[in-house]
Formats: C-alpha cells, structure tokens, sequence
C-alpha cells in the first residue's frame, strides 16, 4: 500500500475502525458470555445446599 | 431436518458450541490474517480509485454480514413463530447486536468512500437509504427485548417485527438496479463477477472472515442467552422458596 496516495487517511480510518469496532464487540460477547457461566454456577450451588438443607430437617 | 432439530436441543446446542469453539476462533483469525494481507499488501491500487479501493475489502463484507445476519435473524425469527422452538427466539435475539455493528461499519466506512469518489459522505439515494433502514430495524428489534420484561410477549413481537422488516432486504439487493443511484451496481451476480481476481480474492476471504466472525460470536452469544434464561427460572424458583 502506498502510505503517500491521495485519500489514503479514510483508508486507515476504516480498517482501524472496523477494527476497534470489532474487537469491542467479540470483548463484550466473551464477557457477557462468561459472566452468565459464573452467575448460572453460582445460584446452582446455592441451589443444591437448599436442597441438601432440605433434605437435612426431613 | 432430523439432523437440525439434533442439535437444537439447549444441552446438546452447549455440548457442540463447546466443541467447535477454539476451531472456529482459529478459523477466523487465520481468515483476517490471511485477508488483511491480501487487502492490503498483494491487492493492487485501482487506477481509478487509487488506494480507496482497498476500503472495498472491509465495507463489501461487512454490507454482506449485516444482510446475512438480518437473513438468519429473521429465519430464526420465523421458526420461532411457527414451530415455538426454545433456541429459534434467543438465536434471533443473539443476531442482532452483531448485525447492528456490521450494518454500522457497512454505513461507516461507505461514507468515507463515498467522500473520495462520489465527493459526499451520504446521498439520500435507494440503497443507502435502505441500508440506512436495515440499521433502524436492527435497533428497533433490540429496543424491543429490552423494553419488554415478559420474555414470550417480547419474543413474538420482535419476531413480527424482524419478519415485517425482512422486506427490506430484497430492496436492499436490487434498489440499485430499480432506481438511480450513485451506488455501483452490484458485484456479484448469478452470471459471474464483475472485478478482476486479483481484488475479488481478497474480497471473497474477508467475507469469510466476516461470516466467520459472526458464527463465532453468534454461537457464543446464544450460549449466554440460553445462561440467563436458565438463570432467570433459578431467580424464580429461588424468589418462590423464599
């Protein structure tokens, strides 16, 4: 790529953009993604000590 | 179809996404490396465009994507509707985020084109208007889940709206074909392409990268809905024993 072209700053801007805008969001997907994990794990435990306690005072 | 409704299923969906997760990361980043390279390293200057060209290879597959998911997300959409399958819903609703930023960047980087070539950023013409439609429409479908708390209720009228709005797609397509416009007609057609190899290669292995992405995410992203349905019948069930 010549860096010296007329109009090759709106060249960059797109690619650094798409980027940025890109990676953002596969950042926010994986979170998300992986914060549901903890959480779904979380209220499991919890729910299987109610049902062991449960079970206990039977 | 036997095959389909397999794999739909919540458990057996999470046992695959597990599965072919790593693969289908390594897929895509070998696919934008490689396509980054030839966009912007193998692929020539045009000799009309000069360098501009090279916004082709980041603004066509992102224009492709943005389509493409709105595709899935009302299929998704339909199946919903008429069989009232778990998945079909959170998959429609998994789409659309990553639709809305592929339709964002298709808009993004056609205005910076468009400033070089056609001397505007925007022109009020069919297919950026349309375009411009597919945007409002993946953001009216968020607006939707978000507003609406019953997650059935929330579900059917995003559904409607998703499919009322699939409309515009085939405007999208063949507005340059129908009306004026200072859009170039399109590029590929059932008889062929019209761009040398040397710029459709690198084309068509962005466009894999994009599609790429979008099943990674996708997959990724219907797993965590399908966590928070799970995690909002535990919410219930824990707010009932209290």
């Amino acid at each position: 790529m010549d860096f010296s072209a007329p109009h090759v700053d709106f060249v960059i801007i797109c690619y650094v953009v798409s980027a940025v805008l890109l990676l953002a969001m596969s950042t926010m997907i994986v979170m998300r993604s992986r914060r549901a994990d903890r959480q779904l794990a979380k209220l499991e435990t919890e729910r299987a000590k109610w049902r062991a306690a449960k079970t206990a005072t039977r | 179809m036997a095959k389909i409704e397999k794999f739909a299923n919540p458990t057996r969906f999470l046992r695959l996404q597990e599965k072919v997760q790593l693969w289908l990361v390594a897929i895509t980043v070998i696919l934008f490396a490689v396509g980054l390279y030839y966009s912007l390293v193998k692929a020539p200057a045009d000799y009309q465009q000069g360098e501009t060209v090279r916004i082709m290879f980041v603004h066509v597959p992102a224009a492709w994507g943005a389509t493409m998911v709105y595709a899935v997300m009302a299929l998704s959409s339909a199946i919903g509707i008429i069989f009232r399958h778990p998945l079909a819903d959170l998959s429609a609703k998994a789409a659309a985020p990553i639709g809305a930023v592929f339709t964002f960047l298709a808009l993004f980087t056609g205005a910076l084109w468009g400033k070089p070539m056609w001397g505007t950023y925007w022109v009020w013409d069919a297919r950026l208007t349309s375009f411009f439609v597919l945007f409002l429409l993946y953001l009216g479908y968020m607006a939707i889940w978000q507003a609406i708390d019953d997650h059935h209720r929330a579900a059917r009228i995003a559904a409607i709206v998703a499919l009322v709005g699939a409309i515009n797609l085939p405007i999208i397509k063949f507005s340059v074909d129908w009306w004026n416009s200072l859009h170039q007609p399109s590029i590929m057609s059932m008889k062929g392409s019209s761009v040398h190899s040397s710029i459709l290669i690198p084309l068509l292995i962005m466009a894999l990268a994009y599609s790429f992405l979008f099943l990674t995410l996708h997959l990724l992203s219907l797993r965590a809905e399908l966590r928070k349905h799970k995690i909002r019948q535990l919410q219930m069930q824990a707010a009932k024993r209290v």
